[in-house]
C-alpha cells in the first residue's frame, strides 16, 4: 500500500497558540453555502453559485490540569470553561501541528461547553465546540513559528 | 510489568500464585491472576493504563477461601500510589467479587476484580 497513513492523534487542535491539556477527539465540520440561481437564460436549468462557507469544531478530552511548565505551551479544561463564559473569539489553528503541513485557521468562538464527572477513580470527561467566524478560515502550512 | 507487582504482592500470601495458567497438580491453596490492559492515549500520547485484573482464589473450603481473599484484597488496594517492580501505582478500586464451587474437585473459587491505573506497563 503506498501513501502515508495520518493516525488520528496528529489531527489537534490550537486554542489561541496553545495545544489543550487532556484532548482526546477533535472534529472538524465544513459546509459550503450555495445559493440556487436561475436566470431567464439559463433556460430552467438551476445553478448552485458558491457564496461562503461555516466551519465547526468539535472538542472532547479527559480532565487534565496542565502542570506548571506547561504555562506557554498548553490551556486545560479549567481555562476553556472560562473562556466559555466569557464567550471571547480566539485564534485557532487545526490540523497536523507539524512544520510544512496542511492545518486550516482562523478565528473561533466556544459555542458550547459539557463536563462530566462520575463518582469512579478516574478522570472525567469535558467536550466543546467551536464555530468559527465567517470569512476568517483559511488554509496553509504549519509553521511552528 | 504490574503483572510481576500482582504476583509479588499476592505470591507472599499464597505461594502457589501464578499468572493466567496454574500448574495441573498444583494443590489448593492456589491463586491464578490476569491483567487485561486499556491504554489512555491523549492527543499528546500515551497517558497511562487502565487495567481490569482479576485474581482467582482456590481453596478448599469457602471460608479459607473468603480469609485469603481478604488479605489479598488489603494487598492489593495497598498497591496504590506506589512504585512496585517498575510499575507506577495510581488507584487501585476493588470491584467486587464471584464465588464458585468445582463440584468434581470440590474446592471452592473466589474471583476478585480490581480496576487499577498505572502510569506505565
Amino acid at each position: 500500500m503506498v501513501g502515508t497513513k495520518i493516525y488520528g492523534y496528529q489531527l489537534t487542535i490550537k486554542y489561541g497558540t496553545k495545544l489543550i491539556k487532556g484532548l482526546k477527539t477533535v472534529g472538524l465540520k465544513i459546509k459550503p453555502n450555495f445559493e440556487e440561481i436561475l436566470l431567464k437564460e439559463q433556460e430552467g436549468v438551476a445553478i448552485d453559485e458558491f457564496v461562503d462557507f461555516d466551519t465547526e469544531m468539535s472538542i472532547a478530552g479527559d480532565t487534565w490540569e496542565k502542570d506548571v511548565t506547561e504555562a506557554t505551551s498548553h490551556e486545560d479544561y479549567e481555562t476553556l470553561r472560562e473562556a466559555s463564559m466569557l464567550g471571547a473569539e480566539v485564534a485557532f489553528v487545526y490540523g497536523r501541528m507539524t512544520a510544512g503541513e496542511k492545518i486550516i485557521s482562523g478565528y473561533a468562538k466556544l459555542t458550547d461547553w459539557s463536563e462530566d464527572g462520575g463518582s469512579e477513580k478516574k478522570a472525567g470527561t469535558w467536550s466543546g465546540s467551536l464555530k468559527a467566524r465567517k470569512g476568517s478560515v483559511t488554509a496553509s502550512t504549519y509553521s511552528a513559528t | 510489568m504490574i503483572s510481576d507487582a500482582i504476583q509479588a504482592v499476592v505470591g507472599a500470601i499464597i505461594p502457589n500464585t501464578y499468572q493466567s495458567i496454574g500448574d495441573e497438580k498444583v494443590t489448593v491453596p492456589f491463586c491464578i491472576h490476569e491483567e487485561t490492559d486499556t491504554p489512555d492515549y491523549l492527543k499528546e500520547g500515551l497517558a497511562g493504563h487502565s487495567w481490569s485484573v482479576e485474581i482467582g482464589i482456590v481453596h478448599s473450603t469457602s471460608d479459607a477461601a473468603e480469609a485469603l481473599a481478604v488479605s489479598v484484597i488489603d494487598a492489593v488496594i495497598a498497591l496504590a500510589n506506589t512504585t512496585n517492580c517498575n510499575t507506577i501505582f495510581e488507584d487501585v478500586s476493588y470491584e467486587g467479587s464471584e464465588p464458585g464451587f468445582d463440584q468434581q474437585a470440590r474446592e471452592y473459587l473466589k474471583m476478585l476484580r480490581f480496576t487499577i491505573e498505572t502510569k506505565n506497563r
